[in-house]
């Protein structure tokens, strides 16, 4: 704080000390009551009539009760006082922590709407994806690393291919509740919690559910069969997730 | 009513009386509908020797057992266009094999609680099935990544008379390259004498003093073409059905069995013949009975509808010919088969 705008103790305004008097001394005053009321009647002003001790006490307690009641919530030393405002009405606020501002994001409805998960027509052609699967099928052979798989660690070789990306391998429906389905076949573009988006090599884009459907994916020498059903999960998440065995008895 | 918690079997009985000049030709509709045929039972009262004319239409029926077909070859344009004039390929799967098949098809009615088994079918005659439809490829794409290959009874009934029937087997030896086993019909027969008939006549078919309604008859010649004891006594094997009342005595009374794989078409001469012989008997012969089973495990029965083995079976007919040109028809079904 600016040292000079510091209250001096001289200064009487606002001063603690000196409220409290003015309050003391307004009722005081008030109970004297020289000023708010009327003269007493003739024949009750001739007897003699003294305040009561207790009065005046009784006004002081309350007056000290009310003001340690307010002063009490401020925590203030009687010496910081002299220094510092207090003001009674009000409580004091506390000072609000600044929240960091993020950047807006767009919702996923507005996505949508602004259509940016679709293609334009010019984009659908399977030939446009080719170098994309050759640049997944790369990243797969150094991920999974398949001249090294035995069948010692092949389940860790197959826990590296559950978390890995999916965006441009060749995928085929082998088994599905829906028999227009099966045999489908596309490098995927997108894929979402439920879906797989592929084009296939008639250039048609295809949305293939994930529930009730088996899927296989090639690379060299090894064939991936993927239950879709257990695989209901964003490629983020995936990448994060431990999975658990699950005896796989029916399509659901 | 339940045996150690078994549901006995249920079946459709259909009971049917018409005349043979009747233009509905009710009993030709029978005979047409019910395409896969295996076992034909032939009771002759009052005669001792098999009809030449049955014999004859016989001798000419011959099937073929082949193994090694696949089923794509029957979907072949051309043997499409030489053999087939209408049909349909059905296929009975199993729900693993459909969730892999790729074709379309619906939920069995007797599998229909736990959807276990499923029903593909495919009209080969159908515009959508022609040759260089989308269609078509994709039947022959699903059909061919099996790699399937069947043992399948094969019996042809061609479609014009100066072609014999026997072309089809020429076919498949040259074309699909595979061997075809000749079967012939096997025929057995016994001559009963002195034979407890029920009494019946075309127009009584409720049960009356004078003759037995069609529900006894058609217990009782069930157990004459097993040539089962009606005699009442109980032997070795606890039987004591006897004939039901009223009854007259067959002085003979033949009984044929045929066994084998029969067309529609041997069925109606079989039955034309009978009836001519009824109609040159001047009166002495009661009735004709005729009863075809189809084979019990197949597919398919009554206008190629859904056929249910494991609930009972049943799937024949009975054709009784009375001389005065009456027909009774007695149809079995398993409880969910359709007649149409």
């Amino acid at each position: 704080m600016d040292q000079g705008l510091k209250p001096s103790p001289h200064d009487y305004r606002g001063h603690p000390r000196t409220i409290i008097q003015e309050y003391y001394g307004m009722l005081e005053c008030w109970i004297q009551g020289g000023c708010f009321y009327e003269h007493l009647p003739e024949d009750l002003a001739g007897q003699h009539w003294t305040p009561t001790d207790t009065k005046p006490n009784k006004q002081h307690s309350f007056v000290r009760a009310f003001l340690e009641r307010v002063l009490q919530e401020s925590k203030t030393d009687e010496k910081d006082m002299l220094f510092k405002y207090v003001s009674l009405g009000e409580k004091s606020s506390k000072k609000k922590k600044s929240i960091k501002k993020r950047t807006k994001l767009l919702t996923a409805s507005e996505k949508k709407q602004l259509n940016l998960f679709k293609l334009q027509p010019d984009d659908i052609n399977y030939a446009l994806y080719l170098p994309l699967h050759e640049l997944w099928k790369d990243y797969m052979r150094d991920l999974l690393c398949l001249e090294k798989v035995t069948s010692k660690n092949q389940s860790e070789a197959e826990r590296r291919f559950m978390k890995s990306d999916l965006h441009g391998s060749f995928v085929t429906v082998i088994k599905s509740k829906c028999p227009s389905l099966i045999g489908l076949s596309g490098i995927v573009l997108q894929e979402t919690k439920h879906t797989f988006k592929i084009i296939t090599k008639s250039n048609q884009l295809k949305t293939l559910p994930k529930r009730g459907t088996i899927f296989s994916i090639s690379l060299d020498d090894y064939i991936f069969t993927i239950y879709g059903s257990n695989f209901m999960f964003r490629a983020s998440d995936r990448a994060s997730r431990s999975f658990k065995v699950k005896l796989v008895t029916d399509l659901s | 009513m339940n045996i150690g918690n078994k549901s006995v079997p249920r079946s459709k009985y259909v009971f049917e009386c018409s005349w043979f000049t009747d233009k509905s030709e009710k009993h030709e509709r029978c005979i047409n509908k019910h395409t896969f045929n295996h076992h034909i039972d032939l009771l002759l009262p009052e005669t001792e020797t098999i009809p030449d004319e049955i014999l004859s239409e016989l001798s000419d029926q011959l099937y073929y057992l082949v193994s090694g077909v696949s089923p794509s070859w029957l979907l072949n344009a051309e043997f499409i266009e030489v053999f087939v004039r209408k049909g349909h390929l059905i296929l009975n799967v199993t729900k693993k094999t459909y969730l892999e098949l790729g074709l379309v098809g619906t939920v069995s009615k007797y599998y229909n609680k736990h959807k276990d088994k499923y029903v593909v079918i495919i009209a080969l005659l159908s515009d959508e099935f022609k040759e260089g439809t989308k269609f078509r490829k994709r039947v022959e794409w699903c059909l061919e990544k099996w790699k399937w290959l069947f043992t399948f009874f094969i019996t042809w009934q061609p479609h014009d008379p100066a072609v014999c029937s026997s072309s089809i087997s020429s076919y498949m030896t040259t074309k699909w390259a595979v061997t075809c086993h000749d079967c012939c019909i096997k025929a057995s027969s016994h001559v009963y004498r002195y034979l407890e008939a029920p009494l019946v006549t075309h127009k009584n078919t409720e049960e009356t003093d004078a003759a037995c309604g069609f529900v006894k008859y058609f217990e009782w010649l069930g157990a004459a073409n097993e040539q089962l004891k009606c005699n009442g006594s109980a032997d070795s094997y606890v039987n004591t059905y006897s004939c039901p009342t009223p009854h007259t005595i067959l002085n003979h009374c033949l009984n044929i069995s045929l066994k084998g794989f029969f067309t529609t078409d041997s069925i109606s001469v079989i039955v034309n013949s009978l009836r001519n012989k009824l109609c040159h008997s001047s009166g002495k012969i009661p009735w004709v009975a005729m009863t075809v089973h189809g084979f019990q495990d197949s597919p398919v029965s009554w206008g190629q509808q859904e056929h249910g083995y494991f609930d009972s079976g049943d799937n024949f007919y009975s054709i009784v010919l009375f001389p005065d040109d009456g027909v009774w028809i007695y149809k079995g079904l398993s409880f969910l088969d359709l007649l149409s």
